[in-house]
This record gives C-alpha cells, structure tokens and sequence, in this order.
C-alpha cells in the first residue's frame, strides 16, 4: 500500500462515522467531449462504461468498450487541427478530452479503479463533483502525467462523490486508448445525519492533503536581491516579458504594486483568451473580469467552461456582444448552454474566420450563414442540417477546412475562401451528397474535409470531390459502409493529387482494384486508412508501401484478408512507416 | 594529341580560376568593425554579427560606413561587461534563420529556450536584466525573446508575495487597495 496516511484517514472516518464501504460502477455517462460512433450506435460508445466490466482481464481491441476517436500525435498534424489560441496558457500535463461519469450513490470517495484494456495510459487527472454548495464545485482528486505503459490490461488505481470526470491526454497512445468500466470505492453515509454532514461537505475532505502537496510544489529557488531591476525597464520591456505569461501568472503580477498591475491590465495582452485549462474555476465573475480587460478581442476559446453555472450563457452573450466587431477566432467546444439566442450573437461576430461547436446539443437553424468571412468550421457531433450547411457554404466561398463528422479542426488561414470542414458524426445530415455539390461549386478551395460516420454521403458524392483540387485531407470514414464504392476513389485520386491524408474506414465495398488509383496517384499520402476493409489483399498494402514516398501512417486493422506474418515483415521492412493493426488477447479462466 | 600550346593555355586557364578562387574567397572575408562600450573599451567584430543589432545595423547603412575606413561604433547605453556577452550570444547564433516578421502568430511558449541559451543565461539579476536593456537598445530581437522569456519564467507560478520577495519589489498599495486587487484577481485563486 503506498498511500497510508491517506489510507489511515479514511480507516478514521469510517470508524468515527461507522459509515459503510460501498463498491460501485458507472450508472450514467454524463458526456464526453470524443467518442468514435454514432449516439445511436453501442459499438465503442461511452454507454460501455456503464456497468461492470466484460471484458477485463482480455486485452484489446473490443467493441464492447468505450473508444475516443483520436490517439498519438497524428492528429496535431492534420490540416484542420485547433492550434491553441493561447500558447501560454497549454495545460501543462496536454488535457485533450475528457469523459464525466455519474455513480447512483454518493459516497466518500475511498478508491476509484479504472479498468483500461487497450493502450493504457492515457489518464492525467480524476475530478469529482462535491454535493455540498460550492462555488468551486471540481476538486481535484488525482493528477499524474500522461504514461507510455507495457500492452497489456492496466487496472489503473490512484489512492484518493458522485460525480467523477476522467481528464485524458492519448498524445503518447500508439493507438486507441479504451476503457471497459470503472470503479468507484468509497464510505456510505448509513444514517440521515450522516448524509446531512455529507452534503454540507463535513465529510469528505479527503483531498486537502493533496492539494497542498501539489500548490506548494512550485515554491522554489527564491533569492532576494537587493535591488529592483524592474525600476530601469521601459513599459514596453515589462509589456515584452508579460506576454509570456499566462492568465493565472497575469493575475497575480497585477497585485505586486501599482506599476505592474497597471502592465498587467493592459489591453494588449488579453488579445486572445483561452479560458479551456481553467474550465473548473471559470464563473460568470471571471467572465466579467476579463471582459474589462479585452479592449480588442481577437480570438476566444470558452470550451468546457460554463456548464451547470447559472447566468453564464447571459454573460457570454455580452462577452460575445462586446468583441463582436473584432473577434476572428471563436471555440466553444462542450458548451452545453448554448442556444438559439447565443447563436444569434454568434452570428453577428462578422469577422470570425474560425469557428469551432464541437459537441453543442441544441440546434435550431441559427442564421450562422451571417458569416461571410469564415474560412474554418467544425461542427463535430451537432444536429446541424443540411439545408443550415448549404447556406453557409454557400455564404463563405473562403471555407477552407469542414469538420462534420467526428472530429475538426483547422488552423492555418489562406486565401478567401472557405477551407476547412468538419461535419464529423452530425446525424441530422440526410443529403450530404448535397451539401458536397455546394462545396465543389462555392468552395473549390477546400483544402480539408472530414465527415467521419456521416452515413447519408454515397459514391455520387464523393465522385465530385475531384473538383476540389487543393484537397490534402479527406476523412469519410465509415461514410460508405455498406455502399458500393463504384469507381469514385478513381475520380477522387485523379481530381485531388496533393491528398495527404485518406480516411476510409468501414467501406466494406472496397477491393484491391478500387484502393489502386489512389495508391498510383496520390503521390502526398502520408495517412491512409483502410480500417476493417475486409476484401483488401496484402498486394495493395504492399504498393502502398512502395509507391508512396511519404507515407508514414497505415492503418490495416480487422482487414482479414491481409496475414498477420505479412505485417510483421512489412513493420521490419518500413521502419519509419506505422502500420496498425489492432488485436484481441483474450483472456477467459479469470477468477471474478 | 594536344599540342603544346593547347597544353599551356589549358594550364593558363586552370590558373586564373584558382586565382579567381582565392580572390573571391578573400572578398567574402568578413570585414571587422570596431564597437565601442560605455567605458571606453573597444571590441573588434564581424560586420555580420554586429548586424544581428538592428540599431548598428542602420547606423551602418546610414552613415555609409560600409568602406575600409576604420570607424568605431560607440555604444554609450552599455558597458563592456554587457557588451562581452552580448557579442558572445551573437557569435554563437549567427546562423539562426531571420525572426519571422509577423508578431501576430510568434509562439508565445517559454518552455522553448535552448540549452545554450540556458547556460548562458545563468547570471545573476543584475546581469540578466542589463542584457535585457541592451537587446532592446541595440534591438537584438533574439536576445530580448529569450531575457524576457527567462524573466517570465521566474515569474510564472508564484504568488504576489513571492514575486515581490524574488525582485525585491517594493508593495505600494495601501491595505484596501491591496485588498481590492486581490478581490478583482481572485478567479485564479485554487480556494
């Protein structure tokens, strides 16, 4: 036992309180900011957290648990990734997403277990939800950085109510991280008064000792000088330093003296605002303390801020009113809050180039077609409809990146017209074969598309991005499932010559014969995906191998036709190239 | 067969090109200038790395000073001392590629400083801030980044008083003032 001191306190409350140990489960996924399927779909979704584990100890790949879609750094490469808006502000253990879950019975918590079954690794920091009234309702319960683990089933299990959220960062992750259940330990309160000394947080403190640890780590190498050096530097100079610092450091320098709280409320440095690391201690007043500081807003990332606070969307919509006329970058990923009335504002920011919804619930046709300026939208896993994405299209012949599928993002901005879509896992598309005639016609600049599961696009569609000849990525995983592919993917590789990046998971109707153009064609390809394509050979991975200069990812899981001995040859051949393939070790004579 | 003459001429013209060589290499020497400290002290430089100053670098172009004429710079703004370190740093990166010019998406990461850069750096505060007024008097943009950056980094992570404690600031607020910052600033606060 490593942690007994913590052990030992919890042993004392117990004794005190006589409360019972109660062991419990995940009864509800609350959210999640990534998941690889469909809401309507149990393969690899959140839902699989739920209950107790099924297939712990097996190690693998396995439908029955819960997937995020991205791993490793392969997505920081792509065209339509968010670069931070505010790079002195990168949570520094790289939080990427995160997943909350609800247990029936709130508890003190003792233990969590956490039972990950491929790719281990991945979790950073574990948050509880206090019951009691807090204005900071997120303690912090755990928090380590992200790990490179052996393969093999981890039953990850940090010493430490009813609420937990699982911060992860899967940069370090060879290939999908996947989880089968978690665990949560902890003292049941048995009595009324119990319960009662709970809820006004008597009980529970668990997780003060930890806290200190951790805020009294940084107090380091202070020597005294005699003299204050600040004194001789010109404004410009202090300005120059501050720049670099982040908004929690900018908040302190401003109670120093007079002079440094008048350079650290200066309006240049709250140019841009990214507020996504401090999710858990951004309220409506912090709203409000930055709104007097923005005079010239640019960009603006609130993604995980302001669920569950009364008042928050009535004070962004003022944060939004006030830098309307300036802002060009805007995120809000997650923000459950947003509504029609926030969209409308949203429409109003005329000059945004980027904007980015991920995960926003409440869809009702805002007039975003407003915007005439955008060159990148990410509408991953919205209700957005056709008819709403046509108009924009239509409105922004600069898009340059779309992501409406899954997953989006884009970062670099060129040219005039729209670049960049992402429309990945939105199931209110009915007609995307639509949606990509409009974007072949309006937006021919179009450098990325993702519409990752977006299941009403067919060959007719995908046959037209050939127009698209400044396409480098296009993701349309599991867009094909169970269509015939026809003759498209040869359209595609003779029309879009500089494609980087090729994501076809899931079209089952792929042969060798159909993937060959592509391969002879696309001379840029650096990704391709051909997961769970069942009729390719190992002739046309082989000539992927070969012909393709600079490729460097190729995912060839559950592609059945292709041997395994085949993929340890080629892994020995291409060392410089990562070939996927995922497995299942099964384990079955497992004492429960 | 080649006859003599052909021979000689062939000689001749492999000659004037190791000649055209030489030459040329003695044209591209660098020619040195002469800087002159606050107190007096000169320090004979390579033109090109006196350029990577900004400041020097007009004045050059200004003053026409390009010919052999043997000029002094003088820097009034920064003694010997500072300036010993400052040609150190710009010897060593004389082949760093150019700033990029667009300020708007620098990087704006702290965690980035060379391990050179670090050593060198490693001054007391004194030093490090007198480096941070040359570079910014000589416009060196280089250097100002990374001072700047290192003065960032002790900054970053503290709370007021440990910031005031690290540079011997002196607080100025009275008790409500001090009091109302704290208030307006306490969003970052853990507790």
């Amino acid at each position: 036992m490593e942690n007994n001191e913590e052990i030992g306190k919890f042993a004392r409350i117990e004794t005190m309180l006589k409360m019972s140990h109660l062991e419990q489960y995940v009864s509800r996924v609350v959210n999640c900011t990534s998941r690889y399927n469909n809401s309507n779909s149990y393969s690899y979704a959140p839902i699989n957290l739920v209950g107790k584990y099924v297939k712990y100890p097996s190690y693998g790949d396995f439908p029955e648990a819960y997937f995020l879609r991205s791993y490793g750094k392969w997505w920081k490469k792509s065209e339509a990734y968010q670069s931070e808006y505010r790079p002195q502000d990168l949570d520094r253990l790289g939080a990427e997403d995160y997943v909350t879950l609800e247990f029936e019975s709130a508890v003190v918590p003792r233990d969590i277990c956490i039972y990950e079954i491929y790719n281990p690794g991945a979790v950073i920091r574990i948050w509880c939800k206090v019951l009691c009234p807090s204005k900071r309702p997120w303690v912090l319960l755990w928090e380590g950085a992200p790990q490179e683990c052996p393969h093999k089933t981890r039953k990850f299990h940090p010493k430490n109510q009813l609420t937990i959220r699982l911060e992860v960062n899967q940069s370090l992750l060879e290939y999908h991280w996947s989880v089968d259940a978690v665990l949560l330990g902890g003292c049941q309160p048995s009595t009324d008064l119990q319960y009662n000394m709970m809820l006004k947080g008597l009980v529970g403190g668990c997780c003060n000792e930890l806290q200190k640890r951790l805020q009294t780590s940084d107090v380091c190498d202070i020597k005294s000088c005699n003299e204050d050096y600040f004194l001789n530097l010109p404004y410009e100079v202090i300005l120059h330093i501050f720049q670099y610092l982040d908004l929690k450091s900018l908040s302190r320098c401003a109670q120093v003296n007079k002079r440094w709280n008048q350079a650290a409320a200066d309006p240049v440095l709250y140019q841009d605002l990214s507020l996504k690391t401090y999710w858990y201690l951004v309220d409506c007043t912090t709203l409000q303390h930055f709104m007097s500081k923005c005079k010239t807003l640019k960009k603006l990332d609130l993604s995980w801020c302001g669920n569950d606070l009364d008042g928050f969307s009535e004070q962004l919509k003022l944060f939004l009113r006030k830098g309307c006329s300036t802002l060009t970058h805007l995120s809000l990923g997650n923000c459950e809050y947003i509504d029609i009335e926030l969209m409308v504002e949203i429409s109003l920011c005329k000059e945004l180039v980027d904007l980015r919804l991920k995960n926003i619930n409440q869809w009702l046709q805002p007039p975003l077609d407003r915007l005439t300026k955008l060159v990148s939208l990410d509408v991953t896993s919205t209700d957005i409809q056709d008819s709403d994405l046509i108009k924009i299209l239509k409105a922004n012949s600069n898009l340059k990146h779309i992501v409406i599928g899954v997953y989006a993002s884009l970062s670099v901005v060129w040219g005039e017209l729209l670049q960049v879509l992402v429309t990945d896992l939105c199931e209110n598309l009915f007609f995307l074969d639509q949606v990509v005639e409009t974007a072949v016609t309006y937006n021919k600049s179009l450098v990325s598309w993702s519409s990752w599961k977006t299941l009403s696009l067919t060959a007719d569609g995908v046959r037209m991005f050939r127009e698209c000849t400044n396409l480098k990525e296009l993701d349309l995983g599991w867009c094909l499932i169970n269509k015939d592919p026809g003759d498209c993917l040869e359209q595609v590789a003779g029309g879009c010559k500089q494609l980087k990046r090729l994501i076809l998971s899931g079209w089952r109707g792929l042969n060798d014969n159909l993937v060959m153009p592509a391969v002879l064609s696309c001379k840029e390809l650096s990704q391709l995906d051909l997961l769970g394509i069942k009729n390719i050979s190992a002739d046309v991975c082989e000539k992927a191998l070969l012909l393709l200069p600079k490729l460097r990812l190729l995912d060839i899981s559950f592609c059945n036709s292709i041997p395994q001995e085949e993929v340890e040859i080629w892994r020995q051949q291409y060392p410089h190239i990562t070939i996927q393939r995922s497995c299942q070790y099964v384990v079955t004579d497992y004492l429960n | 067969m080649p006859t003599l003459g052909t021979y000689k001429l062939q000689v001749q013209e492999k000659l004037l090109q190791v000649a055209r060589l030489v030459n040329k290499c003695f044209k591209t020497q660098m020619p040195n200038i002469k800087l002159q400290s606050s107190d007096g002290e000169t320090f004979e430089v390579d033109v090109e790395i006196a350029k990577c100053s900004v400041t020097i670098k007009t004045m050059l172009e200004d003053l026409g000073m390009d010919d052999e004429e043997e000029e002094v710079v003088p820097l009034p703004n920064v003694n010997s001392a500072i300036l010993r370190k400052v040609i150190q740093w710009a010897t060593y990166h004389k082949d760093d590629p150019p700033p990029p010019e667009d300020d708007e998406n620098k990087e704006k990461r702290t965690d980035d400083i060379s391990s050179w850069d670090a050593d060198f750096l490693k001054v007391d505060q004194g030093t490090l801030f007198e480096l941070i007024l040359a570079a910014n008097y000589l416009d060196i943009k280089g250097l100002l980044d990374v001072t700047c950056k290192t003065v960032a980094n002790m900054i970053k992570g503290k709370a007021p008083e440990e910031i005031r404690k690290t540079f011997n600031i002196k607080n100025d607020f009275t008790a409500s003032e001090e009091e109302q910052v704290r208030k307006e600033n306490e969003w970052c606060e853990e507790k």
